[in-house]
């Protein structure tokens, strides 16, 4: 809505009768500091694993996205969970390596890294454990050695919230599209937090956040029963097709619908990233944060899922 | 203690010095009025001869001019005006109420009249700027709208925020830190059209004066300035009907006696053109963006000002004003995807003044006083509906009183107490059948009040010293529901206050002093010391002030604002004070600024006190600015120059490393100009130069979840391209020498004549090629106002 409010005032201002002009501009802009990235997740049943990069200055070309990512990508010396009082490491895995790792196939692999398809003869590395899988109610701590430096973090797989209905709903008259409705009843005591991914399974899109928000808390629906749409959400890697249409879903489709419950501290990561990918020209810059020490950039994620299916049916 | 110690100081001066001298004196007082129109006459000067000892008019234009017995010839004099002189025997109390003519070349014409002559050498007041209406509308304006802000923003020291922005700057401090006054009602959002158009209705504005430091004690409860606005009170002789074609708005004002040279009127009326602005933005969002055009094609926009003004002459010593100013801001749309909103906002006051002369000596006024600003936002689309309301509500009671004991001595003292309510956010919403818990209306109450005594001692010929003393006092009361957060910013309990009772009170003293020493018969020095309290603070998100911004007092959480500010200038006059020339260098301090902490986002505000989200920092300003300003009654104009450094350090922002203000500038030129051509035509000019306004830029990008994630550099640490602008204006008079009633004007105004393409604002923007999943990131300026020609037609019977 604010956004909406700040599109406002540039129309207003060549709504005047003036011409808005825009131009590219050719300045010095400052060199950006690099650092170390660290994108992981721990979900209960599925296995660990952490993607480990390192930030580019911020107007460097990109050829590809994949390319880019895989580019990024560092090699860190080890890396290790705690929970327990057990220590285990996440072993360096490329997808070249797949074959020789039961458990793992590249397009599970793919799936899971938010790519629909990737590039022949790329190579994707991440640190992963596939004989350990993640466990509700547990703590587990990220200790990760790179390039000398020693990082940590700690996240918790919490208690988790099954959506109490699902349905579709044919959000424009004039065609076949729409949204899903899911109906959230938010236990008693604010402090939840809430992430939610879909997976299309007809239109073969692969599960990735939801459009708009993903992250949200309970702190406006404290102990209340609530009615809310969500569409499908994109990422530079996956094939999406995007297009005007792309964020609804279609009459007809089957689709995953995923609800993790997340902490304070991947919430506030989320929360971040969400506000530096939305601000406005008049706005200040948001800093996007992180539940790792020692400068690391990223996140180390626990969530706590339910899934549901629904198929995109009309309800009158 | 302080204070006490420097009320008793003052007094104890001014009366020792009034009993040095024990010749009989005698008191010449009154009131000097326009002869044309009856209207009282600010800042004229009154003076006698041969001991050339003088006062000068207050804002009511009242004189008094205590002097030994003897014969005089009392001598009235203001700029564009025929001096009056008069013989007069003072063996006793005078009353002289006189009419001042204007000059006969300035007849008919539109020079620049209304200020006193030396004023700029001998007064003690330093870093004050008074410009004369008749000046502010023969300068080019953005669409050929007269905009008294936009003026303003020309003089050194004063910046906008952002190319046509009606917002003020003033050495280094925020929009929140200027105290705009209209009629002394305070104006709390100066701006229509989200900050294109400041709310000042030129024809309805007598007199304007911006104080940028050295701050007399009358003054208070800001850190960066004073815009002391006076409206017109209306013509007392006959009745006057004048109006204007713009292109943006219309405007209408009658005025007129109510008793003839007793009482008079105004009444003025601005209305923005409502089709132009929704039509234009329907057909710009349908031609460049499809889905653009679908969300804007049921936009409508429209504003409004009326001002209002009624006074009175009850009797030789009593006066009595009302006047009142309403203006709204309507803007509303709706788009095919069933996405409605509607943004209304506006300002309303009046101010109820009583004039009371209770001796020659001892003037008063009392005005009661009435402010209010409110912004309300609704919006709606599908099963999801969003209100939003804030604002700010005064009542204030004022009292000022000016003893004049003798000559030397100009005594203002005074008290003001002032009752706010703030609704800083109050937000509901429903999805489907559910109310969100958003807190329902939230107000705050607070209670100001000051006291103050100045003295302006004219110790001799050479020395002038303004001295004076501030006393404030503020309360924040109950009712009011303190949320209380643990570390990670959960709400885990509430402190609960009652009706009126005490959450945090703050009071100080606040000196001010500056000094004038007369270096020869045209020059001076002068020096100035100021601290300021405000105990107000707005909260904005933005880099520039918006509607949504909003108001917040002094809490149990947030300290009041402190400002210290010191001054050093050198002025010198050259042709008869035709040429004033001065250079100012200024260093200020501010503590306990406010700002949003970093990854604050709006809805944290709700079901949690906004100041939970504020973080606090101190700034300084430091810089000189150089003035040359030619007054004259054919060539009138300025050239302004500052050289300045704005920065701040806010321990949460930052890494708590400094960094330069949003509106820090190297360097800021204006260059003004009119001239008078012949009896019919007159034109003008003005340019401006600055440098590039501060920003923060993106400086690394990472991905996570396949997406990009950009990370900021230091925190204003790159400049926007500089910024320039030539604007000329001319001004026909259709038959001058016509004694005709009806009278005409033509202003033609070309605005940016070179059409520089000046940033409004730079994005970084991501094109991604959805075909081979490349990404071009890139920097993009844009500029909203090329080159502008404007034709507005003004007519006065």
């Amino acid at each position: 809505m604010k956004n909406r409010l700040y599109i406002v005032v540039l129309l207003l201002a060549v709504g005047l009768g003036f011409s808005a002009c825009e131009k590219v501009l050719d300045i010095d802009l400052p060199e950006g500091v690099s650092g170390i990235v660290f994108e992981g997740y721990i979900e209960n049943g599925t296995f660990p694993y952490v993607l480990i990069s390192r930030s580019e200055n911020y107007f460097e070309p990109i050829e590809t996205a994949a390319s880019a990512i895989i580019n990024s990508i560092v090699e860190a010396d080890s890396v290790f969970i705690e929970y327990d009082g057990l220590r285990v490491e996440l072993p360096r895995i490329c997808l070249s390596d797949l074959d020789t790792i039961p458990n793992l196939d590249t397009d599970s692999v793919l799936d899971l890294l938010g790519f629909g398809s990737f590039p022949p003869g790329l190579d994707l590395c991440i640190n992963a454990n596939p004989f350990m899988v993640g466990e509700l109610g547990k703590t587990y701590k990220m200790t990760a050695y790179v390039e000398g430096e020693e990082y940590n973090s700690i996240t918790s797989i919490g208690q988790p919230v099954r959506l109490d209905s699902l349905w579709y709903k044919d959000e424009l008259p004039a065609d076949s599209l729409g949204a899903i409705w899911v109906r959230l009843e938010d236990p008693p005591g604010i402090g939840q937090f809430y992430y939610m991914w879909t997976e299309n399974l007809t239109q073969g899109k692969a599960m990735a956040p939801i459009d708009g928000s993903p992250s949200f808390g309970d702190r406006l629906f404290d102990g209340e029963s609530i009615d809310f749409n969500i569409f499908q959400g994109s990422n530079l890697a996956n094939d999406n097709g995007a297009g005007e249409e792309y964020f609804w879903f279609r009459e007809g489709d089957t689709v995953i619908v995923k609800l993790g419950i997340i902490d304070q501290g991947v919430y506030d990561f989320w929360e971040s990233v969400d506000a530096a990918s939305n601000l406005n020209p008049f706005s200040s810059p948001t800093p996007v944060f992180s539940n790792f020490d020692n400068g690391g950039r990223g996140v180390w994620a626990g969530y706590a899922t339910t899934v549901d299916t629904i198929v995109c049916v009309k309800t009158q | 203690m302080l204070f006490r110690s420097s009320i008793l100081l003052l007094l104890v001066t001014v009366l020792f010095c009034s009993s040095l001298q024990a010749q009989e004196k005698f008191t010449i007082s009154g009131t000097i009025t326009d002869a044309k129109n009856g209207e009282t006459m600010i800042g004229t000067n009154v003076f006698v001869e041969p001991i050339m000892k003088g006062a000068t008019t207050n804002v009511y234009g009242f004189y008094s001019l205590t002097v030994p017995e003897g014969d005089y010839t009392l001598k009235v004099s203001f700029l564009g005006y025929e001096t009056l002189s008069q013989e007069i025997k003072l063996d006793k109390n005078l009353t002289f109420n006189l009419e001042l003519q204007e000059s006969a070349f300035t007849k008919d014409e539109v020079v620049v009249k209304g200020q006193k002559k030396d004023e700029n050498t001998k007064s003690s007041k330093m870093s004050t700027v008074a410009i004369p209406i008749a000046q502010v509308k023969e300068l080019p304006a953005l669409a050929g709208e007269v905009d008294i802000i936009k003026v303003i923003q020309l003089l050194p020291g004063v910046q906008s925020g952002s190319e046509g922005n009606a917002g003020l700057y003033v050495r280094g401090g925020g929009p929140d830190q200027n105290l705009v006054l209209l009629d002394e009602a305070v104006v709390y959002n100066a701006s229509h059209l989200f900050g294109f158009l400041s709310v000042f209705n030129a024809d309805a504005i007598k007199s304007i004066e911006l104080t940028k430091g050295a701050m007399p004690a009358k003054y208070g409860g800001r850190l960066a300035s004073v815009l002391d606005i006076s409206m017109k009170e209306g013509n007392k002789k006959k009745f006057e009907l004048e109006g204007g074609l713009g292109i943006i708005n219309s405007r209408l004002t009658l005025q007129g006696p109510l008793v003839k040279d007793k009482g008079s009127f105004i009444f003025s009326g601005r209305f923005a053109y409502i089709g132009l602005l929704g039509g234009a933005i329907a057909d710009l969002a349908t031609d460049d963006d499809a889905d653009g055009g679908g969300f804007f094609a049921g936009a409508s926009y429209y504003f409004f000002d009326l001002n209002g003004k009624l006074n009175y002459t009850l009797g030789k010593k009593d006066r009595l004003y009302v006047s009142a100013y309403w203006g709204r801001d309507v803007f509303s749309f709706s788009s095919q995807d069933d996405f409605t909103a509607n943004i209304g906002w506006g300002n309303a006051t009046a101010s109820v003044r009583w004039n009371h002369i209770f001796t020659p000596k001892l003037f008063m006024n009392t005005s009661l006083i009435f402010s209010d600003y409110q912004f309300e936002f609704g919006a709606g689309q599908q099963e999801f509906d969003l209100k939003l309301q804030s604002g700010i509500r005064d009542y204030n009671l004022k009292l000022d009183l000016s003893w004049l004991p003798d000559v030397r001595h100009n005594v203002q003292f005074g008290a003001n107490y002032i009752y706010h309510t703030f609704t800083p956010s109050s937000v509901s919403a429903r999805t489907g059948d559910t109310e969100l818990d958003l807190g329902g209306v939230v107000k705050y109450h607070a209670h100001e009040a000051a006291i103050y005594i100045q003295d302006d001692w004219d110790i001799s010929d050479r020395f002038r010293l303004n001295v004076g003393v501030r006393g404030s006092l503020f309360a924040h009361t109950g009712p009011f529901d303190r949320y209380i957060q643990n570390e990670v910013g959960q709400v885990v309990d509430t402190t609960r206050y009652g009706t009126l009772e005490n959450v945090k009170t703050y009071g100080i003293a606040e000196p001010r002093i500056s000094g004038r020493a007369m270096l020869g018969k045209k020059n001076s020095i002068k020096a100035s010391y100021s601290m300021n309290y405000q105990y107000i603070h707005l909260a904005s998100l933005a880099s520039i002030s918006f509607p949504t911004d909003f108001w917040v007092p002094s809490t149990d959480v947030v300290k009041p604002q402190i400002g210290h500010q010191w001054a050093l200038g050198y002025f010198h006059n050259f042709f008869d004070d035709k040429l004033e020339v001065s250079v100012e260098g200024y260093y200020k301090l501010m503590n306990n600024l406010v700002e949003y902490r970093d990854g604050f986002s709006p809805d944290q505000n709700i079901n949690n006190n906004p100041d939970n989200n504020f973080v606090f920092g101190k700034g300084d300003s430091y810089g000189a600015e150089f003035f040359i300003r030619k007054n004259g009654a054919k060539f009138n104009g300025w050239i302004g120059y500052t050289l300045s450094w704005t920065n701040r350090v806010f321990p949460d922002l930052n890494n708590g490393d400094p960094f330069p203000a949003r509106y820090d500038r190297r360097h800021d030129l204006s260059v003004v100009g009119s001239y008078r051509i012949s009896k019919r035509w007159s034109v003008s000019a003005v340019f401006v130069y600055g440098s590039g306004g501060a920003m923060t830029v993106p400086a690394s990008r990472y991905f996570i979840n396949g997406n990009i994630v950009t990370e900021y550099g230091d925190r204003n640490a790159f400049r926007m391209p500089d910024y320039h602008r030539l604007d000329l204006g001319a001004t026909l008079y259709p038959n001058p020498k016509k004694k005709k009633r009806f009278k005409s004007t033509w202003n033609f105004g070309i605005y940016n004549v070179y059409s520089r393409q000046n940033p409004y604002f730079v994005y970084f923007a991501t094109e991604v090629d959805e075909t081979n999943q490349s990404v071009q990131i890139e920097a993009r300026q844009v500029s909203v106002f090329p080159i502008i020609p404007s034709v507005t037609w003004n007519f006065k019977f």
